[in-house]
C-alpha cells in the first residue's frame, strides 16, 4: 500500500529520513527533484552529520561509502563505472539499481568524471566533507580533487597497488607521498623499482602503514616521518641502521613515536645491539593497545631499552620481525609525589623543597567539590590527562571492606584507584585541607574550581587565598536543594572570578535576572536554564565568546544589539551563539542594521577548545570600522561570527594567542584565506 | 499510569531521606476523559492512557473535571476517522503506565490506514507511536530501488513535478488576472 510522503507534515518527514540507512536516501533521492530537495533539507549546512564519508576509486569503478558510527562499518550509497561493464547491456539500463549492493551504480564513458559526479552528489546532499580516500594508482588524479575541494584534511589515505609492472610507479608514488595528507592513517600499497628513494616528510598522523615492498623505506625515512605508529612490510633495513635509530630515539627523537614494526623482505634477521644503546634482556609482556581500531597486541620483549628522559620500550624481535613498542612512563608521576608525601614528614619536606627552590611549576590545579566529595586534580600539561591525586569524602560515606590506614595526618584514610581519600566528619573541611595539602606540597596555585550549587564558600575561599584570579571556574547545578537558587546564582555571578572559561548550569526562577557585569573573560557558557539572560547582560557581559543555552532572548533584543555592536559596542566579542528555548525563531532584521544575504562560509576556531566550527552564514553585517560578522540562524538557534579584519595582524605583531584571531574564508577551490592577510 | 502509581514512583527517588514508605501513598481514583473522532462514536479513555498524547495531556491538566462533566464534554477530534482514532485509543491503553518498548508489536497491522494513522498520531502528538509508524514508513524501502520507491511512496516523476507547477502558475496566472478585472469593474 503507498505511503504518500510528500503529503506528510515536515515533522513526520523529519522522523521518517531519521530513521533511514544513508544508502537509502542516497537511492531514494534520485527519485525526483523534489524529494531530492527534501532530503539536502534535512541535511543543512549549520548542522554538520558525525557521520564520516569515504571516496574510493580502486579497479575502474568509483564509489561512495558511510559510516554512520565508530563500530567502522560502512555502507556503500553510490557507485561509479565505466560503460564498458554493461558488456553488451542496452542502454535503457544505463543508470541503474544494483540489488546486491542496495545503492543506485550509474555508468559513465568517463570513469573520472563519473565518480567525481558521485562524490559531489552526495557530499552536497548529505553537506559533508570526504574523511577518507582510497585510490589505486589510476586513481592519483583524486589526491589533488580532494585537497582543492574541501578545507578539512583527510582522516585516512590508502593508496594501493593493484597492477604490476608499472614503469611509471617510481614518479607516481613519489607525488603520492609528496602531496598526500591525512591526519589518522596513511596506508601505501607500491611496487617501486629497487632504486626508488623518497626524501620527503610524512606526517603528522597515527598511523603509517607500508603494505609491500617497503624496501625504499630508509633510516632516514623512520627518523623523518612524525607518526604515532609505522609498520613497513618488506623492509630491508639492516641491524646497524636500527641501532642507528634506536641511537635517535634514545636521544629524544621520533618522540611521538609509540610503536614501530618492521617485517623484513628476507627473514635473517640478527639482533646484535651496540653496547652504548644499554638494552638489555628482559622477560616482561606488556598489552599494546593500537590506536588504529584498539587493537591489543601483547608483546613478549626480549629487550628493553629507557630513553634518558625515563620512557621505556620493549624490543621484541626475530628473524622475520622487529618490533619496538613504548611506554610513556614517567619517573614519577603528580599522583604518586603526593601519596609518597604521606610515608613520612622527611619524604615531604624533601619533595615540597624540591618544587620550591624549581621554577614555577606549570601544572595546573584544580579544586573539585562536588555532590559532597572533594577532589584535588592535576593536569600537568594543557593536553595530558587530568588526574586525581587527593580526595576527601564524608566519613558516613566510608565503605566497610575498603582496607583503611591511619595516614601520618591522623584521619581515617584509603587508597583506591592509585589517590588517597581522607575521610571526615566534616567534609567542606576535608576539601579545603587537600586542597592546601596540594597547594603547598608543589608551591602552585588553584587554576580552576569545579562546584556545584551547595559549595558557594569556596568562591570566597580561593578568592581570599590567592592573589591569581582563576583560569576556569565552572558551577553546576544539582537535584537536591533548590530553594534560594535565584540569591544563590546572584551572589556566585557577582563574586565568582575567572580569566578564561565561566561556565554556570543553574535552576532559577522564571523572574530571576542579575543586572551586575561578568568578565573579562575568553567564555561564557551558560549550560542551561539561559532564560535570564537579557538584551543588556549581553551587552555588559565582557567575554570574547558567549554561548547561551534555552535561551528566550527575542529578534527585536537582538536587533537592538546588533545595533550596539555596530556602533562598536561589546569590542571583544567574537562568538555569540543563542541556542533558544522554544524553536520558533524567526529572524526580521530591522533595515538600518544593513544584514545582506550571502553563502559565504567561514570556519570559527573556538577559544576554549581550539575546535573548529563552521558557520555557514545566511546573513552578513558589517560594523562602522570595518570589522565584517557571519549571522547563522534557524528556528533554535541564532549565531554571530565575529571576523577581525585589522585585528589579525596585530595579532601576528604582538603574538598574541592564536585564538583570538582566526576566522579564515574558504575559497571556491577549497583553500583557506584570512581577512588580515588579504588585505 | 495511574495517578497514583506516578505521584509515589516520583517522590521515591528524589527525597529518599524525608519521602515515608510508598505503602502510605494512599490510593486515589483513575479519572477518565471521553474523545470522539469524525464518526462521533465516544471513546472513554483513561488519563493514564492519555498521557501519550502531549495534546489531550496538556488540554486536561488544568481541567479538574468530575466524572460527569467529563462525559458531558467529550474531545471533539473532527479531523480523524473513528477507526484510526481507535487504532490510537487501543495503542495508548496498551501502553498505559508501561515504558514503551524498542520494537512495538502492538501496531495497527492495516498498512493501508498507515497514512491517515500518521497524521493522527502527529496531530495528537504521540511521540512514541509516531516513531513506531515512521520506523514501518522506512522499512517499506529497505532494499528498493528508485522506481519502486518512487511507486510505494508516491512521488511524483521531476516530468509531472514540472506539468503540475506549469499548470499551478497558469491557474494562478487566470485568478490574479479575474481579481485584477473585478477590481477593475469595482472601480468603474
Amino acid at each position: 500500500m503507498p505511503f504518500p510522503i510528500l503529503r506528510t507534515p515536515s515533522v513526520v518527514q523529519s522522523e521518517i529520513i531519521s530513521l533511514l540507512e544513508p544508502n537509502e536516501i542516497v537511492t531514494a533521492s534520485v527519485c525526483s527533484k523534489n524529494l531530492k530537495h527534501l532530503f539536502k533539507s534535512n541535511f543543512p549546512r549549520g548542522k554538520p552529520l558525525a557521520w564520516r564519508l569515504t571516496m574510493t576509486d580502486m579497479n575502474s569503478c568509483g564509489r561512495v561509502d558511510i559510516e554512520t558510527s565508530d563500530d567502522g562499518e560502512q555502507i556503500t550509497v553510490i557507485s561509479a563505472e565505466h560503460t564498458s561493464e554493461l558488456k553488451g547491456h542496452e542502454l535503457k539500463y544505463i543508470n541503474r539499481y544494483k540489488r546486491a549492493k542496495k545503492c543506485p551504480v550509474l555508468f559513465f564513458n568517463d570513469q573520472v568524471l563519473g565518480t567525481k559526479w558521485i562524490v559531489k552528489y552526495v557530499t552536497d546532499l548529505f553537506s559533508i566533507d570526504i574523511s577518507s580516500l582510497f585510490v589505486d594508482r589510476n586513481g592519483t588524479w583524486a589526491i589533488d580533487w580532494v585537497h582543492k575541494r574541501q578545507g578539512k584534511i583527510l582522516y585516512d589515505f590508502g593508496w594501493l597497488e593493484t597492477t604490476k609492472g608499472n614503469s611509471d610507479a617510481d614518479k607516481t608514488v613519489d607525488y603520492v607521498l609528496r602531496n598526500v595528507r591525512a591526519s589518522n592513517y596513511c596506508a601505501i600499497e607500491a611496487s617501486v623499482s629497487d632504486n626508488f628513494k623518497f626524501e620527503g616528510k610524512l606526517g603528522p598522523m597515527r598511523q603509517l602503514y607500508i603494505h609491500s615492498n617497503g624496501h625504499w623505506i630508509t633510516l632516514n625515512n623512520l627518523i623523518n616521518f612524525n607518526s604515532i605508529e609505522i609498520t613497513v612490510r618488506g623492509s630491508r633495513l639492516s641491524i646497524s641502521d636500527l641501532n642507528s635509530f634506536l641511537r635517535h630515539w634514545r636521544a629524544g627523537g621520533s618522540s611521538r613515536l609509540k610503536w614501530l614494526q618492521v617485517n623484513f623482505e628476507k627473514h635473517t634477521f640478527q639482533e646484535k645491539f651496540d653496547e652504548d644503546l644499554e638494552v638489555v634482556e628482559t622477560d616482561e609482556e606488556k598489552v599494546y593497545h593500537r590506536s588504529g581500531y584498539g587493537f591489543e597486541r601483547v608483546v613478549h620483549g626480549g629487550y628493553s631499552i629507557q630513553r634518558a628522559d625515563g620512557v621505556k620500550a620493549l624490543i621484541q624481535c626475530d628473524p622475520k620481525q622487529f618490533i619496538l613498542a613504548t611506554w610513556h612512563e614517567r619517573a614519577m608521576g603528580s599522583q604518586q609525589l603526593v601519596t609518597a608525601s604521606f610515608c613520612s614528614k622527611n619524604v615531604k619536606h624533601l619533595l615540597k623543597r624540591h618544587y620550591e627552590q624549581r621554577k614555577p611549576l606549570e601544572w595546573r590545579l584544580f579544586m573539585i567539590d562536588y555532590k559532597s566529595w572533594g577532589r584535588v586534580d592535576i593536569k600537568t600539561s594543557k593536553d595530558e590527562e587530568q588526574i586525581t591525586v587527593l580526595s576527601a569524602d564524608n566519613l558516613s560515606e566510608l565503605n566497610e571492606p575498603i582496607p583503611i590506614s591511619h595516614a601520618s595526618n591522623g584521619y581515617i584514610t584509603t587508597f583506591e584507584y592509585n589517590c588517597l581519600t581522607w575521610f571526615m566528619k566534616d567534609q567542606v573541611l576535608g576539601t579545603k585541607m587537600i586542597v592546601d595539602y596540594v597547594r603547598d606540597l608543589f608551591s602552585i596555585d588553584i587554576f580552576g574550581v569545579i562546584l556545584d550549587r551547595n559549595r558557594t564558600w569556596a568562591i570566597d575561599w580561593v578568592n581570599n587565598r590567592q592573589e591569581k584570579i582563576l583560569h576556569d571556574f565552572v558551577w553546576y547545578k544539582t537535584a537536591e536543594c533548590n530553594l534560594d537558587a535565584d540569591e544563590i546564582l546572584d551572589y556566585v555571578l557577582r563574586n565568582a572570578r575567572a580569566s578564561n572559561y565561566c561556565c554556570i548550569e543553574a535552576s532559577v526562577s522564571d523572574n530571576f535576572k542579575f543586572d551586575g557585569k561578568l568578565g573579562p573573560m575568553r567564555e561564557l557558557y551558560i549550560r542551561s536554564n539561559g532564560h535570564w539572560i537579557t538584551l543588556n547582560n549581553i551587552i555588559n557581559f565582557d567575554s570574547i565568546e558567549i554561548v547561551v543555552r534555552e535561551s528566550r532572548i527575542s529578534v527585536s533584543d537582538l536587533n537592538l544589539f546588533l545595533r550596539h555592536w555596530r556602533a562598536g559596542g561589546s569590542s571583544r566579542l567574537k562568538l555569540l551563539h543563542l541556542y533558544f528555548e522554544k524553536h520558533t525563531f524567526q529572524e526580521k532584521f530591522d533595515e538600518d542594521l544593513e544584514v545582506v544575504k550571502t553563502n559565504e562560509e567561514r570556519v570559527y576556531r573556538r577559544s576554549c577548545d581550539g575546535a573548529e566550527m563552521i558557520v555557514y552564514g545566511g546573513y552578513s553585517i558589517q560594523r562602522t570600522d570595518g570589522v565584517k560578522a557571519l549571522i547563522q540562524c534557524d528556528l533554535r538557534e541564532f549565531i554571530l561570527a565575529v571576523w577581525a579584519c585589522f585585528f589579525f595582524g596585530y595579532c601576528c605583531l604582538l603574538k598574541l594567542p592564536t585564538e583570538w584571531e582566526v576566522g579564515y574564508r574558504k575559497n571556491d577551490d577549497g583553500s583557506k584565506e584570512t581577512e588580515g592577510m588579504r588585505e | 499510569m495511574s495517578s497514583t502509581e506516578q505521584g509515589t514512583s516520583s517522590a521515591a527517588p528524589a527525597e529518599p531521606t524525608t519521602a515515608p514508605e510508598s505503602a502510605a501513598a494512599p490510593e486515589v481514583p483513575e479519572s477518565f476523559y471521553y474523545v470522539h473522532g469524525k464518526d462521533k462514536v465516544v471513546h472513554k479513555v483513561s488519563a493514564g492512557a492519555l498521557q501519550h498524547s502531549a495534546l489531550i495531556h496538556g488540554m486536561i491538566s488544568n481541567l479538574g473535571y468530575t466524572e460527569e462533566q467529563a462525559k458531558a464534554n467529550p474531545f471533539p477530534f473532527e479531523n480523524i476517522d473513528g477507526d484510526i482514532l481507535q487504532m490510537v485509543v487501543d495503542w495508548c491503553n496498551q501502553h498505559k503506565g508501561k515504558p514503551t518498548p524498542p520494537e512495538d508489536t502492538n501496531l495497527p497491522k492495516q498498512k493501508e490506514k498507515l497514512f491517515d494513522l500518521v497524521l493522527a498520531v502527529n496531530y495528537l502528538e504521540i511521540k512514541e507511536l509516531l516513531t513506531y509508524c515512521c520506523k514501518q514508513v522506512a522499512m517499506m524501502v529497505k532494499g528498493k530501488s528508485p522506481e519502486e520507491i518512487r511507486e510505494i511512496w508516491m512521488i511524483p516523476t521531476d516530468a509531472e513535478d514540472e506539468a503540475a507547477e506549469k499548470e499551478a502558475k497558469k491557474r494562478a496566472g487566470k485568478e490574479a488576472a479575474g481579481e485584477t478585472a473585478a477590481a477593475a469593474g469595482d472601480a468603474k
